[in-house]
């Protein structure tokens, strides 16, 4: 299985066997970044003791010890999770000066296996957005298609890996925030089923969705990063270990999910559906789920009552700002209708209905996975728009039709570049989601895998 | 500057569109709709100390005293 060329593995090999150093392959995204990031507005703050960390990962190869299995990786960081020195300021005013005092787990994982944190990157202020135009400092640029935007909210961890910054990205993913900046920007994204990865050290956006994952150039370099990152921990009270569930691969039955998304997405999902599905002798054929199209009327309730509840802890005096005082409109329209909805008189019309719905949607998903193996549906359900273009907040809101599934139902999703489509004069980047049940991570990998190029 | 009525009475607008949307669900489920986490119970872990713990948190409030944070009397209404 595996479906590209796979060029970082390779630069791991080299490092290990002394042929590049650490060092160079830091100081070459070091370089980069100074000199492209003015324009580009990805990374908000690289981390300076870079070169110093890479340095001591040679020294360790030098004399012989064991390196991980990360040896000398660059590594760009969603500025929602904690790497203790740096700047965490998830994309807020709130937090500008947040120094974190620790270590998420992901990190020290990452850490662990010798991986360099080059710095934090840019994102939807407080993971609260699709587009990457609700940071505080300003929208980064899509590398693969500078008119557009990036997709959100991990939109900097996409752009990075797009541009070049870095081996690989960490995002956090509540409704789409992984993959849907992955499908604008023409990499690969994966959301880990529930309870998979840790998230502590993550700053919440909405802690029944929230999940850390991976993005990378293909899906090999997501899987790698994975099976380093996932496991139970006991930092994180939902964190565990899944038992591991092994599919046949060589028979699988694939629903293509029936949603709404534009024309030309559809086609060249169905294309690419048609052609592996053929060459590997897999069954594909399309399904239709009754309460799917109730996914956003779902999911945005259920996170304006947890991310009103989760921000009371910015009230100025531990940290940063009161938030109510420094945050942008989207962040404040949660903010009030989570307080609208926590009044007593409005749970049942509104959060509750919402738990509701999303058993009904998870009990349909528990359905057709009995009859599927992975489904199949677009990331981004429309080419994102122009950087800067007036949409309403509602359209917006659809951006996400597509993804909160998986966050509704707690399952594993993927999001694979599919070639572009040509649109007002730009070649824009299409995204491929494929789905799959709580615990078959390591599958959807591997599948994921066969459909990309 | 934010207009924060109107972002209230938007977001008010928005919930309102999606909890009618969400009517058709009611009745519709006999399963518990809250999310049950009981068999994800942790075990007590040893924990750690973290020597620097103490001084980046101080650092980062916007007034502290020594050992202490300060807060405004009165504000946590």
């Amino acid at each position: 299985m595996g479906g590209v060329n796979n060029m970082f593995k390779q630069k791991l090999e080299q490092i290990k066997q002394g042929k590049l150093t650490a060092e160079q392959n830091i100081k070459n995204f070091v370089d980069k970044i100074k000199s492209e990031n003015k324009e580009m507005n990805i990374v908000l703050h690289l981390n300076e003791r870079v070169i110093e960390d890479a340095k001591k990962i040679d020294e360790k190869i030098k004399k012989g010890e064991r390196v991980g299995k990360l040896v000398g990786a660059g590594v760009l960081i969603k500025s929602c999770i904690n790497v203790k020195g740096l700047i965490c300021n998830c994309g807020s005013k709130t937090l500008e000066n947040y120094k974190s005092g620790y270590n998420a787990s992901v990190v020290q994982k990452l850490l662990d296996e010798d991986a360099v944190i080059l710095g934090m990157v840019n994102c939807d202020e407080f993971a609260c957005g699709s587009t990457g135009e609700n940071s505080a400092f300003g929208v980064c640029k899509n590398p693969k298609v500078m008119s557009r935007i990036p997709g959100g909210s991990s939109s900097g961890s996409a752009a990075g890996v797009a541009a070049g910054f870095c081996d690989f990205a960490l995002g956090s993913d509540t409704g789409g925030s992984v993959r849907a900046p992955a499908s604008c920007c023409g990499v690969v994204g994966f959301k880990p089923s529930y309870g998979a990865v840790s998230r502590y050290g993550l700053i919440d956006m909405c802690m029944s969705f929230d999940q850390i994952g991976p993005l990378g150039e293909c899906v090999e370099d997501c899987e790698l990063v994975f099976d380093i990152i996932k496991g139970k921990d006991e930092k994180d009270a939902v964190s565990r270990d899944f038992e591991d569930k092994k599919k046949d691969l060589k028979k699988l039955k694939i629903g293509v999910l029936k949603i709404n998304a534009d024309k030309e997405i559809w086609r060249k999902i169905r294309e690419r559906v048609e052609k592996v599905c053929n060459e590997k002798n897999w069954k594909f054929e399309d399904v239709e789920l009754e309460y799917i199209s109730l996914g956003i009327q779902t999911y945005y309730p259920i996170v304006y009552t947890e991310f009103f509840s989760g921000t009371r802890k910015f009230d100025g005096r531990k940290y940063g700002f009161k938030i109510e005082d420094s945050c942008g409109e989207e962040v404040l329209r949660r903010i009030l209708g989570g307080k609208e909805i926590t009044k007593a008189e409005f749970a049942g019309k509104y959060y509750r209905r919402a738990l509701k719905a999303k058993k009904i949607i998870e009990k349909e998903f528990e359905n057709a996975f009995k009859k599927y193996d992975f489904l199949i549906l677009p990331t981004f359900p429309k080419l994102p728009h122009k950087v800067g273009e007036k949409i309403s907040v509602e359209d917006i809101y659809d951006y996400d039709a597509c993804t909160v599934l998986a966050n509704l139902c707690e399952i594993c999703a993927i999001s694979v570049p599919c070639g572009f489509v040509e649109d007002k004069g730009d070649k824009v980047p299409v995204g491929m989601q494929l789905l799959g049940w709580k615990g078959c991570d390591s599958d959807l990998l591997k599948v994921g895998g066969e459909f990309e190029k | 500057m934010i207009d924060k009525q109107k972002i209230e009475k938007q977001a008010k607008e928005i919930l309102d569109k999606f909890a009618k949307a969400l009517e058709e669900v009611e009745g519709k489920s006999d399963k518990e709709f809250y999310v049950d986490r009981n068999e994800f119970e942790r075990e007590e872990g040893e924990g750690e100390e973290c020597s620097d713990f103490k001084k980046q948190l101080l650092k980062n409030a916007p007034e502290h005293d020594d050992d202490f944070i300060i807060a405004e009397k009165g504000g946590w209404k």
